[in-house]
């Protein structure tokens, strides 16, 4: 950790559906500008961690605090708008609206809104603002996601899956966007499964397993620690996702 | 003659028939529900025009402009009412049909209970003009000034959709509710206005429908409903502009019938909804898989 105030921190945070705990007890901190990968198997809490700070989970008990403002439990949107957006696993753009309106619709409760061009210009997709999004490729629905998190003027966006079917130019194109991001001062936490991708953005990750923290630190040292390479390697009863 | 004359009459009623459905398919945008008390909001509206008229003599022109305030305020408040209780529900559909149906009921009986059962109707005379004479044929006054007060109303209503920042986030909800919220956008909030709007357009045909169905009484809800469902299935569920082009078709096809079959008339809603449903279910504006 910097000597700057945390940004975001994450305190004992679970998540019960029914009688499952699908997150237990996950603690993170990150920084202005600082990207952490969050890791895992299937079904190891990954996602259920960004739907429950963002607000669409409940969560059984734990703090989301940001910048000194308790937001645990706040609804999605004044999640949104405080400053913490999120991109999906798989993009779903408002389909009757161009790919214009699509980041228009995100920008129009940020505070200080960039304009749209330009918006679109930092994902490589200005030349398709008056498209429909039938016309978009995956990859470009997935950047379309990116746009539309960046249009809120984000504190950290959770980068959920972005890398998956991507081709290996895609991927280097994307990384890229990244690391520009957080050179802007954009804090991030990237969910991947995708190593070699996560090594382009990431120093420092969280692994997740069962809904439980089991390694914090540098990326290439999760690499050799021993309950990490087991639950990867070894399988593992999943807790839902 | 006739052909000339049930066009242009198809015409005319049809905008209103657009006015008395698209409020259906706006809810229908706003919470994925089809609202059965929908043709008793229409008598409702109806009702106010008869009350403003009767106390005050307001014209239906003003009382079309009086009602929309506080039937949005008041679909907005039975939406908040509701709209938690559904997401809840595990099954949403079934229990917002139980739900509205409910709420049709108890809108007639405490309509008979206020205004008894008894149809009441206002004076051709309210609308202070003549009828509108074309290719030698004469068109009574409620039909071409209906249509002449629902043009700009719905002209009013695509600009709010299609031109408004409200609008544009009206149109991410109704696309994906949850993505609308992560966007930073109050999605019950917004929802519930559009609820609204969708209960204001349907009280402003009501005040025409005095006029067009010869009176308004507490039972007439329920084939209201029929019809407005009518049109909103053939023009494409969720597709306003969809709804205001199969509007104009269903009045000329039925001032057609009314023309040379008029037994049959009453038929045209249902024929347009099982015609619809075996040859293009998606409706006409709709794509293959709905997506409202």
């Amino acid at each position: 950790m910097t000597d700057s105030p945390v940004l975001l921190r994450i305190e004992n945070l679970t998540t019960v559906f029914g009688g499952l705990k699908a997150l237990s007890e996950v603690s993170l901190e990150i920084n202005p500008g600082q990207a952490i990968g969050l890791v895992g198997p299937n079904g190891s809490g990954k996602t259920t961690l960004v739907n429950t700070v963002c607000g669409l989970y409940r969560p059984a008990s734990g703090r989301v605090i940001l910048e000194g403002t308790d937001i645990t439990g706040h609804r999605p949107h004044s999640i949104a708008r405080a400053g913490i957006n999120r991109t999906f696993q798989i993009p779903k753009p408002f389909k009757d609206l161009s790919v214009y309106e699509n980041v228009k619709v995100s920008s129009i409760h940020s505070r200080n809104p960039a304009p749209i061009e330009e918006v679109l210009a930092r994902v490589n997709l200005r030349e398709f603002a008056n498209h429909p999004i039938s016309e978009l490729t995956a990859s470009q629905q997935k950047r379309l996601d990116l746009a539309r998190a960046l249009a809120l003027e984000p504190k950290i966006i959770f980068v959920d899956e972005l890398a998956a079917g991507l081709t290996p130019g895609e991927l280097h194109e994307v990384a890229e966007m990244l690391k520009q991001f957080q050179a802007f001062g954009i804090a991030m936490i990237v969910v991947e499964h995708l190593m070699g991708f996560l090594e382009q953005v990431v120093a420092s990750v969280l692994v997740l397993s069962a809904g439980r923290t089991i390694f914090t630190g540098a990326l290439r040292n999760a690499l050799a620690d021993e309950e990490v390479k087991r639950v990867f390697l070894g399988g593992e009863s999943d807790a839902g996702n | 003659m006739l052909f000339e004359y049930a066009i242009v009459g198809g015409v005319l009623l049809g905008i209103f028939y657009a006015l008395l459905s698209v409020g259906l398919n706006v809810v229908f945008g706003a919470q994925k529900i089809i609202n059965l008390a929908h043709g008793d909001i229409i008598m409702l509206g109806g009702y106010a025009a008869w009350e403003l008229y009767q106390t005050y003599k307001i014209s239906p022109i003003i009382s079309t402009i009086i009602v929309v305030p506080i039937t949005v305020v008041l679909g907005y408040i039975l939406n908040r009412l509701i709209a938690p209780r559904l997401a809840k529900a595990s099954d949403p559909e079934m229990l917002s049909l139980i739900l509205f149906f409910g709420l049709s009921e108890v809108i007639e009986a405490l309509s008979s209970l206020v205004f008894g059962n008894a149809e009441r109707s206002l004076p051709v005379s309210s609308i202070p003009t003549a009828p509108l004479k074309l290719f030698g044929q004469a068109y009574p006054a409620d039909w071409w000034v209906s249509a002449l007060v629902a043009i700009p109303l719905l002209a009013i209503f695509l600009l709010f959709l299609y031109r408004s920042s409200v609008g544009l986030q009206v149109r991410a909800v109704i696309s994906d509710s949850v993505e609308a919220a992560v966007a930073g956008i109050n999605a019950r909030r917004v929802s519930g206005l559009y609820f609204g709007i969708g209960f204001a357009l349907a009280a402003c045909a009501g005040v025409w429908g005095v006029f067009i169905f010869g009176g308004v009484s507490p039972t007439e809800g329920p084939a209201i409903t029929v019809t407005a469902f009518a049109i909103i299935v053939f023009g494409s569920l969720g597709n306003p502009i969809g709804t205001l082009v199969a509007g104009i078709i269903f009045g000329i096809f039925y001032q057609l019938a009314q023309v040379y079959i008029p037994s049959w008339s009453n038929l045209v809603p249902y024929a347009l909804v099982i015609a619809t449903m075996l040859t293009r279910p998606q409706g006409l504006f709709g794509r293959r898989q709905r997506v409202a």
